[in-house]
């Protein structure tokens, strides 16, 4: 009797508490859509299955001694994993689009407002009895606008450890919603005859320009913005490896192989963040309210200094290419490309947008410098 | 909850935005005067030979020949020659 009493308390069901419970339901929520609406998968599935994993009753997995709390340990909390992928995503990324029409760059820039908008929003939600964010939270949970996944795990796990959970979550959840939010916002801010302008198209870039961009850019980094040298190092790196042509084994295991196991560890470790006393919060509700906000604040903002720069521009540039400013590539620029065809079924904007988007994860990594080097947790 | 400290919090976040958007600005604003800069001096000094080649050559071989025109001449002299030996051995 006495043994079946100890087996019964070693069951899970004897141990659920309904925050484990509810968890377990979310981590099942994040993996359907996972594989039934293609959200995100690569990244939403392992964080799903992370989730589940870490709310198992009595296992601990995601404690410090258990197997996700050491992955978390080793990658996340020392800014690891987000930096191995920012260098896949160098490697991933040609540049030339905007090596061929550099003024795209201000674009990228001014989608970075959705950033800084969130953060006074994050801290006015103070206001609200139940909140109570800090400078450093706010400033982490801003990043979400940047629409940059690595980015915003690498500025959390810095800034605010706690809220990593919620914020990886929101991030990309709402990057898989790029083709949902971003639409109404850009046809509300565009007229009939600014969406149909074709643009010229771009000129040939040589190999050398190639090789000397991401030189160029970490030297500016490194005069300027040490803070943000993690992140676009690696992204720098990546991109020279693709470029310069003489190491094609090791660009190749950066964008696949590297990318690819970082991309399983990284997802199962923001998983065992989604436990259910850190998760089930109202500051969870708060960021997942922010991030939207913060998403479609940077699309307008891309989208009027699209406005801007046609003006300027005599109409040459489709301000719809502004909304690729956030940073979520390639999905931003292929939900510009779609737009601009449903006005005009012969005009492409997919390399034109591919300008503004590559300009947008350089801004949000350039921010995220910023964030770190004026906020201290 | 007390209003000051909130109100604090604002004005800090209201510095943050103005000093953030100003460096991410100036920053991006500095990297479009060098790429010009930088492609212009490759326009006049750099070698003609890789623009050339991303013109005609669609999809680049990774590891071709460093020297593309020596390695095209090579490769057109020896499909000339196939071709000649073909049509000798299939005329007679």
């Amino acid at each position: 009797m006495e043994s079946a009493l100890t087996l019964w308390q070693s069951t899970g069901i004897a141990n659920l508490t309904w925050r484990e419970l509810l968890m377990l339901l979310v981590g099942c929520g994040l993996i359907y859509l996972a594989i039934a609406k293609r959200f995100e998968p690569l990244l939403l599935l392992p964080i799903g299955f992370g989730a589940i994993l870490c709310n198992i009753p009595l296992a601990g997995i995601g404690g410090p001694d258990g197997m996700l709390g050491m992955i978390y340990a080793v990658g996340i909390e020392t800014g690891i994993f987000p930096l191995l992928i920012f260098l896949g995503v160098g490697a991933l990324t040609d540049f030339s689009a905007l090596i061929a029409r550099p003024s795209t760059l201000v674009l990228g820039a001014a989608a970075q407002f959705g950033i800084f908008a969130t953060l006074l929003g994050a801290l006015a939600l103070n206001l609200v009895p139940g909140f109570d964010f800090s400078l450093s939270d706010a400033a982490a949970i801003a990043i979400i606008g940047g629409a940059d996944g690595p980015t915003a795990i690498f500025l959390a796990s810095r800034l605010a450890p706690d809220l990593l959970g919620a914020i990886a979550v929101a991030a990309y959840s709402y990057m898989a919603l790029v083709p949902i939010i971003q639409p109404p916002i850009m046809r509300a801010l565009t007229t009939k005859a600014e969406r149909g302008i074709v643009m010229e198209q771009l000129r040939p870039v040589s190999r050398l320009e190639r090789i000397l961009f991401p030189l160029m850019l970490l030297l500016l980094c490194a005069m300027l913005l040490p803070a943000a040298a993690p992140l676009i190092g690696m992204l720098t790196l990546g991109n020279l490896l693709r470029e310069s042509g003489v190491v094609d084994r090791l660009s190749r295991s950066a964008q696949n192989e590297i990318i690819n196991v970082v991309t399983i560890l990284l997802g199962l470790a923001i998983g065992s963040k989604l436990s259910g006393e850190l998760f089930l919060t109202t500051q969870t509700l708060g960021i997942l309210i922010l991030g939207a906000f913060a998403f479609a604040i940077g699309t307008g903002a891309g989208v009027l200094m699209g406005k801007i720069m046609s003006r300027l521009t005599g109409r040459k540039v489709n301000p719809l290419i502004g909304a690729a400013g956030v940073s979520a590539v390639p999905m931003a620029a292929r939900v510009v490309n779609k737009v601009g065809l449903e006005e005009n079924h012969h005009n492409f904007l997919l390399m034109h947008a591919m300008g503004p988007n590559v300009a947008g994860v350089i801004g949000s990594a350039v921010a995220a410098g910023v964030l770190i080097a004026l906020v201290t947790p | 909850m007390v209003d000051t400290p909130v109100g604090d919090l604002l004005l800090d976040g209201l510095w943050l935005m103005g000093i953030g958007l100003g460096v991410v600005f100036s920053f991006l604003l500095i990297l479009v005067a060098i790429l010009v800069l930088m492609s212009r001096a490759v326009a006049r000094w750099g070698p003609a030979e890789p623009l050339a080649q991303s013109l005609t050559a669609t999809a680049p071989v990774p590891g071709a020949d460093p020297v593309p025109g020596a390695g095209h001449a090579r490769v057109i002299a020896a499909i000339t020659a196939a071709i000649h030996a073909y049509r000798r051995r299939h005329a007679a």
